[in-house]
């Protein structure tokens, strides 16, 4: 069900390119071609009820105001401020941030088996950390630092 | 409405007689106080004693009072370029603005009665005639001699071709019989050099074939998804002789030559249409440039208002559904992400998904006028061939009326979220202002805000453009359209910096004369927020906009670099490549141009300025050049949060689709 919802993403146009991986002893591991022309990783784990992206942000010191600021921003995707369309029910998945190795990384838990709304919380959730979180003016210095942006790549 | 303009042109001659002042009225003023500056004339400021003062020629009111005198068969016989201009009158090409050279060709479309004028580079002209056909949706031209006026254009006919502006370009080509032999200078071939950023192009070389050839440019500006047509004539066209009409191939009237018949989507498209919107919950219009291009706002309106489905406008133009509309997301980025049907509606330029900020599963439809273009980037649940006008008044006349309070009401949400979010910008930015006495990119963009907006000026009133990057993105979050052709994304999708002010000589020229949606509010002045990077591109326009008395307030952002110099951080011996001079004096520039300059440092002198430079705009029709002065390091989120905040796409700020 995770494959085929991602592989719809990559159908629509979201992904610019997708691949699914193997399964094994419950473990998957999904890449696709995303924001900034990036491969992401997605890993699947059923048994732990886990999808779980490595890398979203990369090259943010843990701890440093960034990655403060990230955790805020996906800790936010719960809120009772946002519309209810747009948040995730804790009843169902609960999505954490997290930092290792340099980069920022987001893991979804799925509560029950509710995989299919796990899935798309997920992808709408990094989604909105490119589109929005970093849209901030706090994060043009990372953003020319880090994925050489500049008008012309804008 | 020519004979009216050719009435005032006159009056404005005489006034401009009568009112020249002598050598010694001149420096009268100097030194009387604020109030007396305002009222200084253009050039008074480097009037000294035994230096002739900047003047307008006799010769210019002088000429552009004369009667338009249309090319005949009879005696001499027409021209080639007199043929060519004949069409361009019957096609009611809206103006021409150009550089000299391609002599027979400008003269002959002048002479027609076509409104003309005059630059100082042919790319600023280029620029000028994109700028008048933004804002008004009609076909325009710009004109620059061989070789060198040619190439002079290319970044502005890119700049157009991006924006899908119905532009004529038309440059002289030596002739064919010198072809290949450099013969004397500017020989060059130039439909090779377009290639890319052109709907149509064409070397004319069949002197016969003048008119068939300018059927085909019209042709192609007029019809479907316009774009740039580029024509080079060769001396062999433009002066050759016509006594009787049998000698023109193709020599007939529009009406057989092009058609005003429109693709009509089919009923069961439109059907499934709006079941599609109708059952959506947050349903969302994007209104491209199509919209504003078929002057389809009316039906817009009318079909928003019945559904209450969101809409946001994009493209080079903005205003074809008003930012201050309750239904508008223009300025409420953050509803964007809810949105659950999105419904591309003459979105020429198409982004691909994650450039516009809607979610993953958003759904999409996109009505185009051509079918090969739909589903390219952004793959469809539905796409629709038709027109955007007709589409749009299906919808208003068919639609079941729907009400969506909770939509409307997030819709509020995110546009006061918006608006909070300016004012921390601008708090923050004031702080820095007061702490370094330097303007704030912020403050420099709340202050304009609030003086066209918030006081005695009709928010409805005052088209504006903005460009630069740094410049461009803190201005694009605080100047509003209400009112379709009221705002220009000046740099929209090619990104060109500086065509900015030129841009705005061409809006202010269709302001001007109350072009189309101008009409209501013709002779007003125009403003445009730039970059000390970008204006140095067409700064002399000052000059054109002097003689013809466009009223032009042009606030520069001088932060003494270009926008980008956080790119040269951490590169050895880079850095000097992003820098310029400090506290260059672009106000003294404006000045000898024949404009009003000002020098700001803080939001209350810029207030100030403004003030005065409006009333010299509006009442004096004299143009001005606020010059900002900044500090680069504002950029920096870091050292001077906000920092810079990328515009959110689609809506207010928007320039890359």
């Amino acid at each position: 069900m995770v494959a085929d919802i991602l592989q719809n993403y990559a159908d629509r146009g979201v992904f610019r390119g997708f691949s699914r991986g193997n399964v094994r002893g419950g473990k998957a591991t999904f890449k696709m071609q995303w924001h900034r022309d990036q491969l992401f990783e997605m890993i699947l784990d059923v048994d732990k009820k886990t999808m779980h992206f490595p890398m979203v942000l990369p090259e943010v010191p843990a701890r440093s105001p960034m990655d403060r600021q990230f955790k805020e921003f996906v800790e936010s995707r719960h809120s009772k401020e946002l519309p209810e369309h747009r948040r995730i029910d804790t009843r169902k998945a609960r999505l954490k941030a997290g930092s290792r190795a340099g980069n920022t990384s987001v893991t979804m838990t799925v509560k029950g088996i509710d995989f299919d709304y796990g899935t798309r919380k997920l992808i709408h959730a990094v989604h909105e950390i490119y589109l929005t979180f970093l849209s901030d003016g706090r994060y043009f210095d990372y953003m020319v630092e880090v994925f050489d942006l500049d008008p012309d790549r804008f | 409405m020519e004979e009216k303009t050719r009435a005032n042109t006159n009056n404005d001659a005489k006034a401009e007689q009568e009112t020249r002042p002598s050598r010694r009225g001149f420096l009268a003023p100097l030194g009387m106080g604020a109030v007396a500056a305002s009222l200084v004339r253009p050039g008074q400021i480097l009037a000294a004693p035994n230096l002739p003062s900047i003047q307008i020629p006799k010769e210019i009111p002088g000429t552009l009072g004369e009667d338009a005198k249309v090319g005949s068969f009879e005696g001499k016989g027409m021209s080639g370029a007199e043929v060519f201009a004949k069409l361009c009158k019957e096609e009611d090409l809206a103006a021409m603005f150009c550089c000299p050279g391609n002599y027979t060709v400008i003269n002959a479309i002048a002479a027609a009665g076509i409104p003309a004028y005059g630059g100082r580079t042919e790319g600023a002209m280029c620029a000028a005639a994109d700028g008048f056909s933004r804002v008004t949706g009609e076909a325009t031209a710009c004109s620059g001699t061989e070789g060198p006026g040619f190439t002079h254009m290319i970044m502005n006919i890119a700049s157009a071709n991006a924006a899908r502006t119905p532009l004529l370009v038309l440059a002289s080509n030596m002739q064919i019989a010198g072809d290949d032999r450099e013969a004397f200078i500017q020989t060059g071939y130039q439909q090779p050099i377009t290639t890319g950023m052109k709907k149509y192009g064409k070397r004319l070389i069949a002197p016969d074939r003048v008119w068939e050839y300018g059927a085909y440019a019209f042709r192609n500006m007029k019809s479907g998804v316009p774009g740039p047509v580029h024509l080079d004539f060769p001396g062999e066209v433009a002066r050759a002789r016509f006594t009787d009409p049998s000698k023109l191939k193709d020599f007939y009237t529009k009406e057989k030559y092009r058609t005003e018949s429109r693709p009509h989507p089919s009923r069961k498209e439109v059907e499934k249409a709006m079941d599609m919107i109708s059952k959506a919950e947050r349903p969302i219009v994007v209104a491209g440039q199509g919209v504003f291009q078929r002057k389809a706002w009316e039906a817009l309106m009318q079909a928003a208002e019945k559904q209450e489905f969101a809409v946001v406008t994009s493209g080079p133009m903005r205003g074809h559904f008003p930012d201050d509309h309750r239904l508008s997301a223009s300025l409420a980025p953050e509803a964007l992400m809810s949105a659950d049907l999105v419904v591309f509606i003459g979105q020429y330029s198409m982004p691909s998904p994650g450039e516009y900020r809607f979610n993953p599963d958003v759904k999409t439809i996109r009505v185009h006028p051509v079918q090969e273009d739909l589903g390219r980037n952004w793959p469809l649940d539905l796409g629709i061939v038709g027109d955007e006008k007709i589409f749009l008044e299906t919808l208003a006349s068919d639609l079941p009326r729907k009400k969506r309070d909770a939509w409307v009401s997030e819709l509020a949400s995110a546009r006061q979220k918006f608006e909070k979010t300016n004012l921390d910008h601008y708090e923050m930015g004031l702080k820095h202002s007061q702490a370094t006495n330097h303007i704030h990119p912020a403050v420099m963009a709340k202050e304009v805000h609030d003086f066209l907006y918030k006081g005695d000026i009709d928010p409805k009133q005052t088209v504006t453009g903005s460009g630069g990057w740094t410049t461009g993105i803190f201005a694009g979050r605080w100047l509003r359209a209400n009112r379709p052709g009221q705002g220009v994304a000046c740099g929209y999708q090619y990104g060109a910096i500086g065509p900015d002010m030129a841009m705005m000589v061409g809006a202010s020229a269709a302001v001007q004369r109350g072009i189309g949606p101008q009409a209501a509010h013709k002779g007003a002045p125009v403003f445009v927020v730039t970059s000390d990077a970008g204006i140095a591109y067409s700064m002399f326009e000052l000059d054109t906009a002097a003689k013809y008395k466009l009223p032009i307030v042009a606030v520069v952002y001088n932060n003494n670099s270009w926008g980008m110099w956080p790119s040269a951080v951490g590169s050895n011996r880079s850095m000097h490549m992003y820098l310029f001079q400090e506290n260059l004096r672009y106000d003294k520039m404006a000045e000898g141009l024949g404009a009003r300059g000002e020098y700001v440092q803080t939001p209350e002198e810029l207030r100030a300025a403004l003030k005065r430079s409006y009333q010299a705009a509006s009442k004096e029709l004299v143009s001005s050049l606020i010059n900002v002065q900044a500090l680069k390091e504002f950029t920096s989120g870091k050292d001077y949060p906000p920092g810079i905040a990328l515009p959110p796409e689609p809506g207010v700020g928007a320039f890359a689709h």
